[in-house]
């Protein structure tokens, strides 16, 4: 099956069709997070008074950990920039790599030729990019894992001072938009470390570990935990469980066939740095809800 | 994508390293900004403007707005449509808010309500208190401690001032003798059945599950056995000692007044009415430990307005300048709490308790102007003389108007 305009440009919209489907996603996160903005401006306007972020809640303040968020902004903005890093080593490799092909095909000037044969030549070039998007991506990741520890540890320490969303309209609305921005980010890890590993190559590697490991004994523990538990209901549904052992290894072997991870750039390299990007322009509107949460949340007075 | 593009995509990576610099920039001037106090709008102002530049420089370089097909320009157009539809809904729907949330409206309409009061009552006194009720009754604070008051004793006791409810308390040093003043408030006629708030509380456990035998009721009010009135502010208005300095930290130290404590209790204000000095700290207690605001609404102090959300157990404030009347304090969350304060220059008043019993001590011998006052039934006035050493009684009798 093809799918259409993966690489190149859909006449009228102009654009590859995932960049106009990410866009459109994104256009509708606008509106959820504008509603949860939305939310804030009645919630607040509507009190009759207001929480400070930054000040203790012993004095009357909400007492939100503003170095540590502002330590999350430097976070998120950092990764920003290596997603886009990530992408333009991409981009920029696959760029030389035409120049250099293109070259040898049509040699203006041998000297010229041998000069940039000796260099580098396209493979080299195309294992070196990866390379360089792998320690961005890495970065991205990285980053983003310390941004969750760190709210993790401001969560931690609300609950363990019994603040819950319940406490104040503040903190319901601090809680769900904070929240909610967090789940983006977890959404962001999962997919950018999809696209960091050579995940058909690490789980084809694996498939003996799993299917005859992993997979049976998951059964047997299963199977042990229902003799235990009392009973021949084992025997009724042996047939299920061999069933089950049988869709699970069908399921797991299509999705290791499906899922290339960065391996896509050895296959369609195009489409490779289209997902990139992508991926990148999920990231940085992640990056710029933060950028407007951190004043609003931490920053402004109360009343 | 990348086709032919190598040489952009390299000077983009230049790029992208000044904006994450000026991002960084950016960051710590938000923080910064946050230190400098420009008022609440300002503060949004300025919050949003620089959050928006942020945001446009992620925008344009980093998800390469900066040159991106028409479509996806349409696109993000109707989207901005959409949001901004979004936000003022959110605005507009507060527009018609209630009168509490605006500050500077809650001063106009006292202002506008004190002025139609003094065009009202120049000569009518006894109006004057009932149109208190009325108020009482209403939304908005009584205006028993608003300038009218103030106004009308100042011209009758100081004319020579202008009324601004500001007396000379600086000059001359606190002198005390040891002359008594004391005597009995209380109540005549039929004493009027307060209500019970029960059913207003019931929407909050943490106020109607302090009271389990008995029902809460309104302490607007309060008179004890044999008709003696409780929460009468008795106080010296004229005489010997007014117009000298006296210290709130000497006369607690002295033991002349009380360490001033108003609780929050079933949410009630304990005590209902609180009387202190200029200057004097006063802790304000959550013994309820549900969320509740501090509200008070002074004629010359700033006005004061604080979250006590239910981990805040206690804070302390302090009010610097006398007032010539209580003033209401209020807590916005549960509507029937209501107490007054009474900020004053000088150590010689008393609260009467179910009693009715009130006592004046530590006075020079002189001749006195006595107020007695309260919330509801207005005030009485009484000259009294006292001779050193001895003591002076004076009755007050309270009747509803």
């Amino acid at each position: 099956m093809q799918i259409p305009y993966t690489v190149e440009s859909r006449p009228d919209t102009g654009v590859y069709n995932g960049k106009m489907g990410i866009w459109l996603f994104l256009a509708s996160e606008v509106m959820l997070f504008g509603g949860l903005f939305s939310t804030y401006i009645l919630l607040r306007t509507g009190a009759v008074s207001w929480l400070e972020g930054s000040v203790p809640v012993e004095q009357g303040g909400a007492g939100l950990n503003v170095p540590l968020a502002t330590f999350n902004t430097f976070i998120l903005i950092a990764s920003s920039v290596t997603i886009v890093m990530a992408w333009a080593s991409l981009a920029i490799g696959r760029a030389r790599e035409k120049e250099i092909a293109h070259l040898e095909l049509e040699p203006k000037d041998i000297q010229e030729r041998i000069t940039v044969s000796a260099l580098s030549n396209p493979q080299k070039i195309r294992a070196e990019s990866l390379k360089k998007f792998q320690f961005y991506m890495g970065l991205t990741i990285l980053f983003s894992l310390l941004f969750l520890v760190a709210k993790a540890y401001e969560y931690n320490y609300k609950f363990s001072h019994g603040i819950y969303p319940k406490t104040h309209n503040f903190y319901a609305i601090y809680f769900t938009l904070t929240g909610l921005h967090g789940l983006h980010i977890i959404g962001g890890v999962l997919v950018n470390g999809y696209f960091l590993l050579p995940w058909k190559t690490l789980l084809t590697r694996f498939w003996v570990i799993i299917y005859y490991l992993i997979i049976p004994v998951v059964l047997i523990a299963l199977c042990a935990f229902l003799i235990y538990s009392g009973s021949g209901v084992i025997f009724a549904i042996s047939p299920i469980i061999l069933y089950i052992f049988l869709l699970v290894s069908g399921l797991v072997k299509t999705f290791v066939s499906a899922i290339p991870g960065c391996q896509m750039w050895e296959t369609e390299p195009d489409r490779f740095i289209n997902r990139i990007e992508c991926a990148g322009l999920y990231w940085h509107f992640v990056d710029l809800v933060w950028i407007f949460l951190f004043p609003v949340l931490y920053l402004l007075p109360g009343s | 994508m990348s086709e032919g593009h190598i040489h952009d995509v390299s000077q983009d990576v230049k790029k992208y390293l000044y904006v994450f610099l000026a991002l960084a920039v950016l960051t710590v001037v938000t923080v910064g900004i946050s230190y400098i106090d420009f008022g609440l709008s300002g503060s949004i102002v300025v919050a949003l403007i620089v959050a928006t530049v942020k945001g446009s420089l992620v925008a344009f370089y980093f998800m390469h707005l900066n040159h991106e097909k028409k479509s996806i320009y349409q696109l993000l157009g109707l989207t901005a449509v959409c949001f901004l539809i979004l936000v003022f809904i959110a605005l507009g729907a507060t527009s018609n808010k209630h009168p509490y949330h605006d500050n500077e409206d809650e001063h106009r309409f006292q202002k506008e309500y004190n002025e139609s009061l003094t065009h009202l009552h120049e000569h009518e006194q006894h109006e004057e208190v009932h149109e208190q009720d009325n108020a009482h009754s209403s939304d908005f604070t009584a205006p028993v401690g608003s300038p009218i008051g103030a106004y009308w004793r100042n011209k009758v006791f100081n004319p020579q001032q202008d009324g601004d409810g500001t007396s000379d308390t600086s000059s001359g040093d606190a002198i005390y003798g040891t002359s008594v003043i004391s005597g009995l408030v209380t109540f005549e006629g039929k004493i009027p059945r307060m209500k019970s708030l029960m059913e207003e509380m019931s929407a909050d456990i943490g106020c109607y599950g302090k009271y389990t035998t008995t029902d809460p009721i309104s302490d607007t009010v309060v008179v004890g056995p044999s008709n003696t009135l409780a929460n009468v502010l008795v106080r010296i208005t004229e005489g010997p000692p007014i117009g000298r300095a006296y210290k709130a930290t000497d006369e607690i130290s002295a033991g002349r007044i009380q360490v001033a404590i108003l609780d929050q209790y079933g949410c009630m204000y304990k005590p209902h009415i609180l009387a202190v000095m200029a200057g004097q700290e006063i802790t304000i207690k959550n013994s309820d430990g549900i969320m509740h605001n501090v509200h008070a609404i002074p004629t010359i102090n700033s006005e004061f307005n604080k979250a006590m959300p239910k981990m805040t157990k206690k804070i302390d404030y302090t009010f610097q300048e006398e007032e010539q009347d209580p003033f209401p304090i209020k807590c916005d969350v549960h509507p029937w709490m209501g107490g007054y304060v009474s900020v004053l220059p000088h150590p010689f008043f008393s609260l009467t308790a179910l009693n009715g019993k009130f006592e004046i001590k530590n006075l020079p011998a002189g001749t006195y102007l006595l107020e007695a006052w309260h919330e509801k039934l207005g005030s009485l006035t009484s000259t009294v003389e006292v001779r050193e050493g001895e003591i002076s009684e004076s009755n007050f009798s309270f009747s509803k108007l």
